[in-house]
């Protein structure tokens, strides 16, 4: 199965690389536009000097773990994303489901999109600033946390993205309110998760656990505390927690497919 | 046991009634009422392994929500389909491992690619053996000449050809039938032409059931012995089309040349039987109704009249028929 999705991913990636000015073109696009959002953080601390207690190399890590997450989801869950919109519009999706495979493994595996690596290496610039700039005792286990968190985070924005899709089956069109969670999220995820009130930390916590993708392993890693008294601890529970998101956004997406063939295009 | 029994199916369509204005889609959100569109009703037939059936009928009339749930795309809301021993869409993978689908306003290809990556693609998708995948591509390559394009990508095809390579494409692992949703639509007859040359090949040659929905009869009357024609989601009638022609068909037309020198009243004339008359030159059509009178007795009559130098009698068109099929809506023509 995997070397067929391998398979599949390089097609579509010879599919885009047909058209090779649009890819740089794109790739560079969004190395600049998302590079903007750190800008806007900086200018802010040029009349602070932190924000919560929380310095701009804090703030750097933060914004880095969630912003490298989000592009990773981006990247391999684009099937899901704008084409998945315009497959149903067309109504391809019945193409989907004459094949002998499963519809979500046929949606994932349509598309790849490689430019957002613009996303990724502008976040990675992000995280080398602030890392070079605050002195972590990494330990073995800081590090496996890390790694963890940057993975768990990729599988929670990849469940938001496949809800969103999701949607479609009965709408059409992803509804806007997603793009809140996606990129919405990932902007608030930003910044340290105390500065919000409870409702938001409480929603960011378990109904939509982007807050997973960042503020637990970042308390771990500055050896800070939550002023709410969140345990930093919490951070370890990421992979779980974004399994468990993404089973249910898996099940959400069975139920979606039901739906779409007992109601038709 | 028929290769696919269709009994009693329905398939009902909730739609979402749309509201106008400026806060139209806030209240068709709220509001959400619906009304019910009958795509399918009570739709019951049989298809042995090996046929090759039309299935006709105007827009809208059903045709394919019918191929939907015989492929599995689609539920149907009531009734039992059953294709080789299974229930489409209850088992879809195992089902759709054994069809071939095309759609003819639809792709299935890989868009940007070369061709020959989409059959390598599928090769993969259904676990086709190698040796088998090359034996079907040279077969379908030699007769639907793919190898001028085979490495050309999918979107610089024509439709012609993008067409064939769609056919080759739905076969290439050998399924046992092969659903076809207007295969030769927006195509020019040679290559209309090439297309139903090459299904009457496979039908016969690997004995490939055939269920294909048109528009063109032409396509029905080259290729298929039986018709199922469905109009508002009922099955109107199901049998060869010889006999549809026969049972709806009732009139003929006797195309009579004559030598010089017209009676005075040739225009009025109308022998009986015979329900319109028209006239070019020397040349008159008779169309006359196959239960009131024969061709022999009729030409026996005009003989006597008119010195006749040649004459043709026409079969009716089953555009024809089928047209007063769908402007009457029932079989009572």
């Amino acid at each position: 199965m995997f070397s067929l999705y391998l398979r599949l991913i390089w097609a579509r990636i010879r599919g885009q690389m047909q058209y090779k000015a649009a890819f740089w073109v794109d790739l560079i696009g969004f190395l600049v536009t998302s590079g903007i959002d750190f800008v806007v953080i900086t200018i802010l601390f040029t009349r602070f000097d932190s924000l919560a207690g929380w310095s701009i190399y804090e703030i750097g890590l933060l914004y880095a773990l969630t912003q490298i997450s989000f592009s990773f989801a981006e990247m391999i869950m684009r099937g899901f994303d704008a084409p998945f919109e315009t497959m149903m519009q067309r109504g391809s999706f019945d193409g989907v489901l004459i094949r002998p495979l499963d519809s979500f493994f046929q949606v994932l595996s349509s598309e790849f999109q490689l430019r957002r690596l613009g996303r990724t290496a502008q976040a990675s610039a992000v995280l080398i600033f602030a890392l070079s700039n605050l002195a972590i005792d990494w330990t073995f286990a800081k590090i496996v946390l890390f790694v963890l968190t940057l993975i768990a985070g990729t599988i929670i924005y990849s469940a938001i993205i496949v809800i969103g899709a999701t949607i479609c089956f009965w709408t059409i069109k992803t509804p806007e309110v997603i793009n809140a969670f996606t990129h919405g999220g990932n902007q608030l995820a930003s910044y340290p998760l105390s500065i919000y009130n409870e409702w938001i930390r409480r929603i960011f916590l378990m109904v939509i656990p982007i807050a997973f993708t960042n503020y637990p392993t970042a308390l771990v890693l500055l050896n800070r505390s939550d002023p709410h008294g969140l345990a930093a601890q919490i951070a370890w529970a990421s992979p779980l927690v974004a399994l468990v998101f993404f089973g249910v956004a898996r099940l959400f997406w069975q139920y979606g497919v039901n739906s779409y063939q007992s109601t038709g295009s | 046991m028929a290769l696919i029994e269709v009994e009693n199916v329905a398939k009902t369509f909730r739609v979402a009634k749309r509201y106008e204005g400026r806060f139209g889609a806030i209240r068709s959100l709220l509001a959400r009422e619906y009304r019910e569109v009958h795509a399918v009703d009570k739709v019951s037939f049989q298809l042995e392994a090996g046929e090759m059936v039309g299935y006709i009928g105007p827009n809208g009339a059903g045709k394919s929500t019918t191929i939907k749930m015989l492929t599995g795309i689609l539920v149907p809301s009531s009734g039992r389909i059953m294709v080789a021993g299974r229930v489409p869409y209850q088992e879809r993978v195992a089902h759709v491992r054994k069809i071939g689908v095309v759609f003819g306003q639809r792709s299935q290809l890989w868009w940007d690619l070369p061709t020959i990556e989409s059959f390598e693609l599928l090769r993969h998708i259904y676990k086709i053996p190698f040796e088998r995948w090359r034996e079907n591509l040279d077969t379908f390559s030699d007769i639907l000449e793919l190898g001028p394009f085979l490495h050309t990508p999918v979107r610089q095809l024509s439709l012609g050809q993008r067409m064939r390579a769609d056919l080759a494409a739905a076969l290439l692992h050998d399924p046992n039938i092969l659903f076809l949703d207007e295969p030769t639509i927006g195509l020019d007859v040679v290559a209309k032409d090439r297309i139903r040359q090459f299904l009457q090949r496979i039908n016969k040659e690997r004995g490939t059931t055939v269920i294909l929905t048109t528009h063109d009869l032409e396509d029905i009357e080259r290729l298929c012995q039986r018709v199922i024609l469905i109009d508002h989601g009922t099955l109107i009638y199901d049998g060869a089309l010889e006999e549809l022609r026969n049972r709806f068909g009732r009139e003929r037309t006797v195309v009579i040349d004559i030598e010089n020198g017209l009676p005075e009243n040739a225009h009025d004339w109308r022998p009986i039987g015979v329900n319109s008359v028209r006239r070019e030159g020397r040349r008159f059509w008779f169309s006359f109704d196959r239960h009131a009178t024969t061709a022999a007795a009729l030409i026996g009559e005009i003989a006597q009249r008119y010195q006749i130098r040649d004459l043709t009698v026409e079969e009716p068109k089953i555009e024809t028929i089928v047209r007063q099929i769908y402007e009457s809506g029932s079989v009572t023509v």
